[in-house]
């Protein structure tokens, strides 16, 4: 204690002889000034944009019209809610993909972890082929089951002929364009889940494991009453990551189907690429992102909150 | 404070940049007093074109530029952007009102209207009948009547047409002719051949044309026509619940569910051009313009057994979309005259006479009818396209507005629900309100 204070009341005494009065002004504001520059960026590239996002979606504005933004009050956000025929259906869709994303993907990538935790032969090349469709670029991908999943010439069909059952329409079917992409996403990002799975059982420890096996658990015990309970704040983060991705789901769905057959498969953040880039309605765009980022941070922080809990 | 040396620096600068404008000024070159037309006006000034990827900016234009600037002595920047990014491009500089852009395209089908209302568009009447600025020799009056409309937006001409597309129906001969079925020349008979054709158990289907959402609006676009319905009525309000546009919807849907390939629904042009060119349909109907690749042995199993028709006539005739690419001068532009005289040179008769060289379908008839043209392409592509000329309805691939890929979009919803088996009459309903409110919001 009392060398602390002695260093506090030293320290200023030591750097006032030297240096000008800049130098002791930069001194004094020292903890300012580093972080300065970062905070500025950070300013202008997320907090700028998110302002004026929210200040262009109270206007009226095309990109081509030769009027600047018109301001309209809520008039957007009536527009949205209200009489928009495709806001509610991009709206649900978004919230059925990302629900059947995060419960297949954490759950198979729980899955698949705890195989890979074991020690087999050939478990290293087992792993890193696991995590091929990752690495894959999505759009590349995207094309490449486009083409397995074709009514006419695709390999699924003539692999579900082979087992004697009947062809699927893929994508190419209001009725089964969401499962079909579902099965895209899972099989590019499970390996994701995997990999978090693997850290957290890695990570965990022994202990626990040997005195339930000493109090004569089974596995399938061991599973449900130790693993899982220590394991839940792994899952949620894993689960985390997976809704925020899932919710702003865009370059297969974009490359496979475009929204469509009609607007089938059209999420939000597919409807918001449309108007804004296609359409050159800012305005409303601006709008629908602001909707969309509430739904993103709404979401993030009730699964932060069950973390915290998870404690 | 300037030092005498920085003033006296300063004083000859200003006597040096002086006399250059004293000399640019006094530079004596009327332009009526040569023999011929004086392609040298505006030397040394500067251009800068926005532009559509497509082989007539690669391969035609972007080789030749180095000839219009010995020429003119006006440098050319040329660029090229894929279609998306091309309008997104152009609208932010436009929007800035920088006018930095003396010149782009617009697939006036597609963004006359918004362009128009934008201001973007120079008026080009008053530049064709000047002959100070438009030479003897470019002759507006060689492009087929109809293309000139094309570039002709609210009764403003406000640009020169490139390469026009008409629909044509694409059909196998040697099918056909084992089949024993007539090349259809109404509506009934299509969609009755398109019955017969279909060999499902075989994977092969009478017809194919457009199922996805915002493209099948160009190729629906016939059905209607032929049926005596248009996009929009007198008012400019959408008359999509027309009987005669109900009916084309219906008939459209109904072909494709019953004689299409299965995913229809998710078929682009690009895939109406596979499944005909791996033989697994016979007839599609679609742009003219597939005609090299279908003819390309090296991209297609059905070379040589291609026939070309014009799409069957309805009870009110034949008529099918008349779309183009044209090349305009930006109102914003600083150098007008030096950018028309860029696309006066591009759209000349010895520049199409080239792209005419180079399998391009061509807006002058001049360059259509020269020998390498007809010469170059199978001839019944060549009468099926010239027949379909003047009957063709020129940019309605959709119906004209201000929003179009909104409304294609909502049109196209209509149609793939059709095609799902939803009744024409209520999916024309939905529709029509739908782009009446669009109308309303934008125009």
């Amino acid at each position: 204690m009392a060398t602390l204070t002695t260093g506090r009341a030293v320290a200023p005494a030591r750097a006032r002889p030297r240096g000008s009065a800049a130098e002791r002004w930069i001194d004094r504001n020292l903890r300012w000034l580093l972080p300065g520059p970062a905070v500025v960026t950070l300013l202008l590239l997320m907090v700028f944009p998110l302002v004026y996002t929210a200040y262009l979606s109270l206007h009226e504005w095309y990109a081509s019209s030769v009027l600047g933004p018109q301001f309209v009050g809520l008039q957007n956000y009536v527009q949205l809610f209200a009489r928009d025929e495709r806001f509610w259906p991009a709206f649900v869709t978004t919230l059925v993909f990302t629900a059947g994303s995060v419960i297949l993907t954490v759950v198979l990538g729980l899955g698949i972890a705890h195989l890979l935790i074991r020690v087999f032969p050939g478990r290293g090349l087992a792993r890193t082929l696991m995590l091929l469709p990752m690495i894959a670029t999505p759009v590349a991908m995207a094309l490449v089951w486009m083409t397995m999943m074709s009514p006419t010439i695709g390999v699924l069909n003539w692999l579900l002929s082979c087992v004697g059952l009947p062809p699927s329409a893929w994508v190419s079917s209001p009725r089964s364009v969401i499962a079909a992409l579902l099965l895209v996403e899972t099989w590019m990002w499970t390996p994701m889940t995997t990999l978090i799975c693997l850290a957290g059982l890695a990570a965990l420890p022994g202990e626990p494991f040997e005195s339930a096996r000493v109090d004569g658990a089974s596995s399938r015990q061991v599973f449900w009453h130790v693993t899982l309970p220590l394991l839940r704040a792994t899952l949620v983060v894993a689960a985390l990551f997976r809704t925020i991705d899932a919710l702003k789901v865009f370059d297969i769905v974009y490359v496979m189907t475009e929204g469509g057959p009609g607007f089938a498969s059209e999420t939000l953040n597919l409807y918001v690429f449309q108007t804004s880039f296609k359409y050159l309605n800012l305005g409303y765009a601006s709008a629908l992102i602001v909707v969309f980022f509430a739904l993103i941070a709404g979401a993030s922080l009730l699964l932060i909150r069950v973390r915290r809990s998870a404690w | 404070m300037p030092t005498p040396r920085r003033s006296l620096i300063v004083v000859l600068l200003i006597a040096v940049l002086g006399a250059g404008f004293a000399w640019m000024v006094a530079d004596p070159r009327p332009a009526t007093a040569q023999a011929g037309f004086d392609w040298k006006r505006f030397s040394g000034k500067q251009v800068r074109f926005l532009v559509n990827s497509h082989d007539w900016t690669n391969e035609i234009i972007r080789p030749a530029i180095p000839e219009f600037e010995q020429l003119t002595g006006i440098k050319v920047a040329w660029e090229i952007y894929p279609e998306d990014q091309f309008r997104q491009k152009l609208a932010v500089e436009m929007v800035s009102g920088s006018g930095s852009v003396d010149g782009f395209m617009s697939l006036t089908s597609w963004d006359g209207l918004r362009f128009l209302k934008a201001g973007w568009y120079e008026p080009m009447e008053k530049y064709l009948s000047n002959p100070a600025l438009t030479g003897p020799q470019f002759g507006f009056d060689d492009f087929f009547p109809n293309t000139r409309q094309i570039a002709t937006v609210n009764g403003q001409l406000i640009g020169v047409p490139l390469y026009p597309e008409v629909q044509l129906l694409y059909y196998r001969k040697d099918v056909f002719k084992a089949k024993n079925v007539a090349v259809p020349q109404t509506m009934e008979e299509w969609e009755e051949a398109a019955k017969k054709l279909t060999d499902k158990p075989n994977n092969f289907y009478g017809f194919v044309s457009r199922g996805k959402r915002s493209a099948a609006v160009y190729t629906l676009a016939p059905f209607i026509f032929n049926f005596g319905g248009q996009w929009l009525d007198k008012d400019g309000q959408p008359a999509l619940t027309s009987p005669a546009a109900v009916k084309g919807l219906d008939t459209y849907g109904r072909m494709l569910r019953e004689s299409g390939p299965p995913g229809v629904v998710n078929v682009h042009t690009y895939e109406v051009v596979d499944l005909m060119s791996q033989g697994r349909v016979a007839m599609a109907s679609d742009s003219s313009n597939w005609v090299s690749s279908f003819e390309n042995p090296a991209k297609s199993k059905v070379a040589g057994q291609l026939g070309y028709a014009r799409i069957p006539r309805g009870s009110a005739g034949s008529h099918t979309p008349l779309i183009s690419w044209a090349i305009s001068v930006s109102a914003q532009s600083k150098n007008k005259e030096a950018a028309w005289y860029f696309v006066q040179w591009a759209t000349s008769r010895e520049m199409v006479l080239r792209q005419a060289k180079a399998k391009i379908p061509v807006a002058r008839e001049s360059a259509w009818k020269s020998p390498e043209f007809q010469g170059s392409l199978p001839k019944e592509w060549l009468a099926a396209f010239q027949a379909s000329l003047p009957d063709g309805y020129p940019n309605q691939a959709n119906p004209v507005v201000v929003a179009v890929p909104e409304t294609r979009d909502v049109i196209g919803a209509a149609i793939v629900a059709v095609i799902e088996g939803q009744p024409a009459k209520d999916a024309a309903e939905k529709a029509q309100k739908a782009v009446a409110e669009i109308i309303k919001k934008t125009q």
